[in-house]
């Protein structure tokens, strides 16, 4: 799905704002505002403007085809048991009861849980249960558009590479189109494909994430921090040490350039 | 200062003990489903036990638990904590005035806290305004403002950026010399490298620490560690400025 924000403006918020969210990528948002976007696109904000999906007015388009998966609050869930929290979800699937049930378990299996978790009661549930357990819930329904503010939160990781994968599957295997909300630059760097930065609600800069991501300078001067593994190129390179991009590369040239000074060292 | 002795909840916890000593820094490394977040929950009363917890010579039962819960400063992901006032100095104020503290005292604890964790310029500012890192710092602040004995931190950094996450480590660090005992319970690896003692809670039960690939490694943590296999340097770092100042001293 392409996305496209033309001249969008809110009331004390948005002034202008343009901005594209290419079909099929992995798209990041970061910025203490980032959640602009998403409430543009899953909530009846009143704005001016055009938002047009897949050059159609969003108008005319049928929400339930994005879903919005926020962090944790008291109003994620509203039933008392997983199964029907499950089935409040139904009037957005259009299918028969056994197949819906199918498509449950699957769907909390893909996530890492299983369907013992239909019969237990939602408030007992851990964070990271109920984050697993929202994030099925939203799958279920075979959406086009993803959005997920901090999707790695409260998961250890073994559940974040499973999400992760999800993350990419949904993108490679089945054509979704998947914003990331998310104020780590760490995960930003390593998982999208584009990076749009807001302050304020309106947008610093957007493009190709890597090339966002060089520019030191501007990011510095906005209050915006590196990926630590370009933190770390960026300081080697203070001391005349020229490092490669991928772990394996810097331990390599790290080893390669302290061996090099010891050897260098005058014996005593 | 905190000894949690034969404790039993539902078939989870079974005959467990665990001893954190005064002016230590221990931390708990746990995965998603090992029993984090009930550990906490019976440490701050939450979930209610009869002479289990014994922190600073109080046993913790129903007629003490308010002496208790004044020698205790927690921080929980899992609480929902939210925030009550409008501007961040109110926020700071609440646990003081809970407290019975004069307005004169509660002024100056403040200003001292403030500027000891490099927030003064927050003070004015409303909640909302705030970034999601620095609400979070608050949160910790605000856990710690009464003095208490002992603190404990359930997950406390998630949500913090790397600034953050490194000025209130080295905070808590400095507090510890001062008599602060730290408890972090936590999933992040980065958050426990300089602790005094490291436990693995697994299953609802403790052991000791070892390499366990279960906990998210940030890439300085990572990075440390092959260049330890490689004995180019002797020990993991977490901080990236400590790292290149063992390499390129």
């Amino acid at each position: 799905m392409e996305i496209k924000f033309m001249n969008i403006s809110s009331k004390n918020k948005i002034k202008k704002l343009n901005l594209k969210i290419l079909n099929n990528k992995i798209t990041g948002i970061l910025g203490d505002t980032n959640n602009i976007i998403a409430n543009l696109l899953t909530d009846n904000l009143n704005y001016q403007g055009i938002i047009m999906l897949d050059n159609l007015n969003i108008l005319g388009y049928d929400l339930n085809k994005i879903i919005y998966i926020k962090k944790i609050d008291k109003n994620t869930f509203l039933t008392k048991l997983v199964s029907d929290e499950f089935y409040l979800k139904k009037k957005n699937v259009d299918v028969k009861d056994t197949i819906y049930l199918d498509k449950i378990i699957s769907s909390l299996r893909m996530v890492g849980l299983d369907d013992t978790y239909l019969k237990r009661e939602i408030r007992m549930l851990s964070k990271s249960e109920k984050r697993l357990l929202q994030i099925a819930l939203n799958l279920v329904s075979n959406p086009e558009l993803i959005i997920f503010e901090e999707p790695f939160l409260y998961l250890d990781n073994k559940y974040s590479y499973n999400i992760e994968k999800i993350i990419l599957d949904l993108k490679e295997k089945y054509d979704k189109t998947i914003i990331i909300l998310s104020q780590d630059p760490n995960l930003l760097y390593e998982l999208t494909d584009n990076l749009i930065i807001l302050s304020d609600n309106q947008v610093l800069v957007s493009g190709k994430t890597k090339v966002i991501f060089k520019d030191k300078e501007f990011l510095t001067s906005k209050n915006i921090n590196l990926p630590d593994i370009l933190l770390f190129k960026e300081l080697a390179k203070t001391k005349g040490i020229e490092l490669g991009d991928t772990i394996d590369e810097i331990v390599k040239g790290v080893v390669e350039n302290v061996r090099k000074n010891e050897e260098d060292k005058p014996e005593d | 200062m905190l000894s949690i002795n034969n404790l039993n909840y539902k078939d989870l916890y079974k005959d467990f003990n665990l001893e954190i000593p005064k002016n230590n820094f221990i931390s708990i490394l746990g995965t998603n489903r090992s029993g984090k977040t009930i550990l906490t929950k019976i440490i701050a009363g939450i979930i209610p036990t009869t002479d289990i917890c014994i922190l600073d010579n109080i046993s913790l039962n129903k007629n003490t638990v308010l002496t208790y819960l004044t020698k205790l400063g927690i921080v929980s992901n899992d609480f929902n904590q939210e925030f009550l006032f409008k501007k961040v100095k109110d926020e700071l104020a609440y646990p003081l005035l809970n407290l019975a503290y004069p307005e004169h005292k509660i002024n100056k604890r403040i200003k001292e806290i403030s500027k000891y964790f490099e927030i003064e310029d927050l003070l004015d500012k409303k909640i909302d305004d705030l970034s999601i890192s620095k609400r979070n710092l608050l949160l910790v602040i605000i856990s710690i403002i009464h003095e208490p004995r002992l603190v404990v931190l359930d997950d406390a950094f998630l949500e913090m950026d790397r600034v953050d996450k490194e000025l209130i480590l080295k905070k808590l660090l400095e507090l510890k010399k001062k008599g602060l005992t730290i408890l972090n319970i936590t999933s992040d690896l980065e958050t426990t490298i300089k602790s005094d003692k490291i436990y693995i809670l697994d299953n609802f039960k403790l052991e000791d620490y070892k390499e366990d690939s279960r906990f998210k490694e940030s890439f300085i943590i990572n990075l440390s560690n092959k260049l330890k296999e490689q004995e180019i340097i002797s020990q993991s770092y977490s901080n990236i400025d400590e790292l290149a100042g063992a390499l390129w001293k």
